[in-house]
């Protein structure tokens, strides 16, 4: 029974692989994006996760059963509903429509973690060990990735774990609290981190098949600070290099629990034993779990059938004429509302939906900056490198000397002596300021700044070849309007260390007009537009593209006309602008509906400058749907901010290029804007970074609630919630797209990552026929079936009120 | 005054910027001692005369005006040692407070699980 098994090397470096990548990775602050939690995951279905996430953290992944009982209660969610996700299930599934309907009423268990050698340790001496692991590892890694923050940063030669034993070597903390002769313990580990990894698992006795849930345990608990270095790992591998910064973490973790068993095996070795065996058994969902994965997928059939009923709408009258104005958004849900809106002021303005960084990969160099922002999806690498320098040196050295000045005398307020003399002596100076931002006076500011360019030049052909792909990824290749105006979108808050998240999703987790501005300058480029023509896309002559920053947080538009003077589109830009002031209040108005504390349109604004406003506007809260289909399909349909809107038109998409691009590409980002969403509401306290009201921001990158431990990655509990209620529920999103199935399908086949997403049910995925309807489902395995047409509206148009 | 000056005499500063950082420096002290000369134009008469300083008092006022010299000179030179290996040691016993924190956290039980009964 106690037979001292022992693990090859090769085996923990496979093991410790796998958890690194069992871990999503999480994005620094400046450029913080959405990212799906269930990452290392989508292989495995629903119930399995549960099982899985239940064993090593307890973490819920559905919504407590009242959740879904109120909905059965209210009649959102139907029999039929519940039938159709039992069928879905298969036959292993629990039992039948009944059945579901009462457990619905009681309380599902919660899932029970299995204790870490910490948590044993803690039981058996009174003495909190994993919060002292966290607080610990919390102050190195802080210091460890500090990102600028940090007036005395921790050297970084030579790897994490070196770094780390070189701190832990010198910290008495641990011998303080009662872990004898750690630092002694730390210096006498192997030199490489995996022959450490190795010793340690050996030492805990582990076996093979227990690696697995234990491994990913200790990192899981490790929260975001596991996450930043699966980031690492991430951005290494792009670029198809290596990094080991998360799997040295992982060994750092084991040696704690090795330090500890050490230190306590009298008193908690039998427990661990029963622990061990625990983790070498197969992760296997109970019946519990299966019948919450059955209620979620419930009530996403439930929206879907209220989403198949706003298809099924006859569309309004189309207009041929060439339009007044197009305006290409961002496919973000937000953007929804103001194309509703800002098509509603004229039936000549046309709109399009495509991701917001406009297919431009650029590595950006913003005004008097050396930083490179990468403001494109988190998925590619940047293909173009584009700078805003401008063409006047002086005023970019002047701004450069300028912040540098301004960073001494910040340097200067915080030193160590002067701080104290300084509040005296200058606090007066800033009281004009704080009573100025206390009373919400500051003006909020627009990115500005001369119009980016790309650096180096791209020559001509490829110029001509990235314009042509664009176009056509957005199914924009005729009838183009007199001012075709293309914009970007970002968020306008005070005060908000999570600004980045409200900014583009598609740009980074930066705001979109630096690509905006640059598609703009390529489309209306001469030399472009000759090359266009050649290859069958004829931009007319009177066409002006002008770049626009959408202002989601006051809903205000900004044209970068500028860039492009030109004296003709006059009138054009003076009517568009009115359009857009017109939508912005009609748009202002639907949110204020949503936002706490917002009475109608007047408040909207407000929310932008003030600094203690914790929901400044609801992001991608709610969304639920991706559609990829012709705007006409869902023109003048409310999808309540709720939908991702992407143009696209089969019939000239030849050999199906775009349909592959949207399902690899927007489709995935999309996932991870809605998983993120999902995880932060059904596990907050796991998948969400706590409340917005103790955050403290740590090492330029992340937050910690309160004043340290675990850094904390995901959506802050204000962003899916209310005060009162969800904000966001929790549904996986549904892809609807209008193309032939087996073009579909087709892509599925090639793609395994992203047939993962479908068939595993993180992505409900449609076809939508050629009327727009929901036509058929996709069943996973790579089968469809045909969706019921005569499905009766939803229940909650008729409860409403 | 001195840190701030330092920051803008640094190796590769240029002149615009050592100037920037010697008006802010002026800036500063002109407010120090504006203020200082302010506050005791007011009080004046209004507060008993400040007891002559007696041998302890001389020195805790040395001490203090030594410490903060040191701290001050030791800082303005930091980006030159900082990051010296020998530097490592010492920079994890200052950053966690020379343990004064987990001492009281022992003595206190602050990482106890039992609550006292």
């Amino acid at each position: 029974m106690n037979t001292p098994m022992t693990l090859s090397l090769s085996t923990i470096i496979a093991a410790n692989d796998a958890a690194a990548r069992a871990i999503p990775p999480v994005w620094p602050l400046a450029s913080s994006v959405a990212v799906n939690p269930f990452l290392g995951q989508t292989e495995q279905s629903l119930p399995d996760v549960a099982a899985r996430l239940g064993r090593i953290g307890g973490v819920p992944v559905t919504m407590p059963r009242a959740w879904y009982n109120a909905r059965i209660a209210q009649g959102m969610i139907t029999d039929a509903d519940i039938a159709a996700a039992l069928k879905h299930a298969g036959p292993e599934g629990p039992a039948d429509v009944a059945d579901i309907r009462r457990l619905a009423g009681s309380d599902a268990p919660t899932p029970s973690q299995q204790p870490t050698i910490a948590d044993l340790a803690a039981e058996a001496s009174g003495i909190d060990w994993p919060g002292i692991i966290a607080e610990r590892f919390g102050i190195w890694a802080a210091g460890y990735f500090d990102q600028g923050q940090a007036l005395w940063a921790a050297p970084r030669r030579r790897g994490a774990y070196d770094a780390w034993r070189q701190n832990a070597t010198h910290d008495l903390t641990p011998e303080i609290t009662g872990l004898t002769g750690f630092a002694q313990f730390v210096s006498e580990t192997p030199d490489t981190a995996n022959e450490a990894a190795l010793q340690a698992a050996n030492a805990l006795g582990l076996s093979e098949p227990a690696l697995d849930t234990y491994l990913h345990q200790l990192l899981f608990a490790l929260g975001g600070w596991a996450q930043v270095a699966r980031y690492h790992l991430w951005q290494a591998e792009l670029k198809d290099g290596h990094d080991t910064t998360i799997t040295d973490m992982l060994t750092i973790r084991l040696l704690w629990e090795q330090a500890l068993l050490t230190q306590y095996k009298d008193q908690i070795g039998a427990q661990w034993q029963s622990v061990r065996n625990a983790h070498a058994a197969p992760v296997t969902p109970d019946e519990s779990l299966q019948i919450n994965a059955v209620l979620q997928d419930a009530s996403e059939r439930a929206e879907q059938r209220k989403l198949a009923h706003t298809l099924a709408a006859e569309p309004p009258a189309r207009h041929d004429a060439r339009p007044a104005l197009q305006a290409a958004f961002c496919i973000d849900v937000r953007s929804e509302v103001f194309r509703r809106a800002l098509e509603a002021v004229d039936p000549g303005i046309q709109t399009l939906g495509f991701a917001g960084f406009f297919g431009l990969t650029a590595s950006h160099k913003g005004f008097a900056s050396d930083v490179e922002e990468l403001r494109l999806p988190v998925l590619l690498n940047p293909g173009v490198t584009t700078t805003s320098q401008g063409d006047d040196p002086q005023a970019d050295q002047t701004a450069r000397f300028k912040a540098r000045a301004s960073r001494a005398w910040g340097r200067f307020r915080l030193a160590a002596v002067s701080s104290f003399a300084f509040v005296e002596a200058t606090g007066p100076v800033y009281a004009g300021k704080l009573v100025r931002d206390a009373l919400n006076m500051a003006p909020g500011e627009v990115p500005a700044g001369p119009a980016p360019r790309l650096d180096p030049a791209m020559d001509p052909g490829a110029q001509v070849d990235a314009a042509e792909t664009i176009l056509r990824a957005m199914s924009f290749t005729e009838n183009f309007a007199r001012l075709v105006v293309l914009a970007g979108h970002g968020a306008n808050v005070v005060n908000n260390p999570f600004a980045s998240g409200l900014h583009c999703g598609a740009c980074g987790g930066y705001s979109g007009e630096v690509n905006a501005r640059l598609l703009a300058g390529l489309l209306n480029s001469a030399d472009v537009r000759e090359g266009l023509a050649t290859r069958g896309i004829a931009v007319p002559a009177d066409t002006l593209f002008v770049a626009a920053l959408h202002d989601t947080t006051t809903d205000a538009i900004t044209l970068y006309a500028q860039d492009n003077p030109s004296d003709d589109h006059a009138a054009d830009l003076a009517q568009a602008a009115a359009w857009f002031r017109s939508a912005g209040t009609v748009t202002r108005g639907e949110r204020a509906l949503r936002l706490p504390r917002a009475a109608g349109t007047g408040d909207i604004a407000l929310r932008s400058r003030d600094w203690a406003e914790t929901r400044p506007e609801w992001a991608l809260a709610g969304c639920k749907a991706f559609i990829a289909a012709p705007r006409h399909r869902t023109t003048g349909k409310s999808m309540e901010g709720r939908a991702f809107l992407h143009d696209y038109n089969w019939h000239n998409d030849k050999d199906f290029g775009v349909l592959e691009l949207i399902m690899t590409a927007p489709v995935v980002v999309a996932s991870w804007i809605s998983l993120q969403y999902y995880g932060s509401t059904v596990a907050p306290d796991t998948f969400g970074s706590g409340n917005k009201l103790l955050h403290n921001v740590t090492g330029g990158i992340g937050v910690v609630e309160g004043n340290g431990g675990t850094l904390r990655a995901g959506l802050p509990w204000q962003s899916v919630h209310d005060g009162e209620g969800y904000a966001h529920d929790p549904l996986r999103l549904s892809v609807c797209i209008e193309a032939p199935r087996a073009a579909m399908t087709n892509v599925l086949k090639k793609h395994d990552a992203v047939r993962a997403l479908f068939d595993n049910g993180w992505l409900h995925l449609f076809a939508l026929d050629d009327r727009g309807r929901m036509a058929w489902r996709y069943e996973g395995d790579l089968t469809w079936s045909a969706v019921d047409q005569a499905t009766a509206p939803p229940a909650e148009a008729r409860a409403a009120g | 005054m001195a840190y701030l000056l330092a920051q803008g005499l640094a190796d590769a500063a240029p002149r615009v910027l050592t100037q920037r950082t010697a008006a802010f420096s002026v800036a500063a002290a002109v407010g120090y001692f504006a203020l200082q000369t302010g506050a005791e134009w007011m009080m004046d008469g209004t507060l008993p005369a400040t007891p002559a300083p007696g041998p302890l008092e001389w020195a805790l006022i040395a001490l203090a005006l030594l410490s903060f010299g040191l701290v001050a000179v030791a800082q303005a030179l930091f980006p030159l040692w900082a990051y010296h290996p020998a530097a490592a040691g010492m920079r994890v016993h200052l950053s966690n407070g020379l343990y004064a924190n987990a001492i009281f956290d022992k003595l206190l039980r602050g990482w106890s699980t039992r609550t006292p009964s």
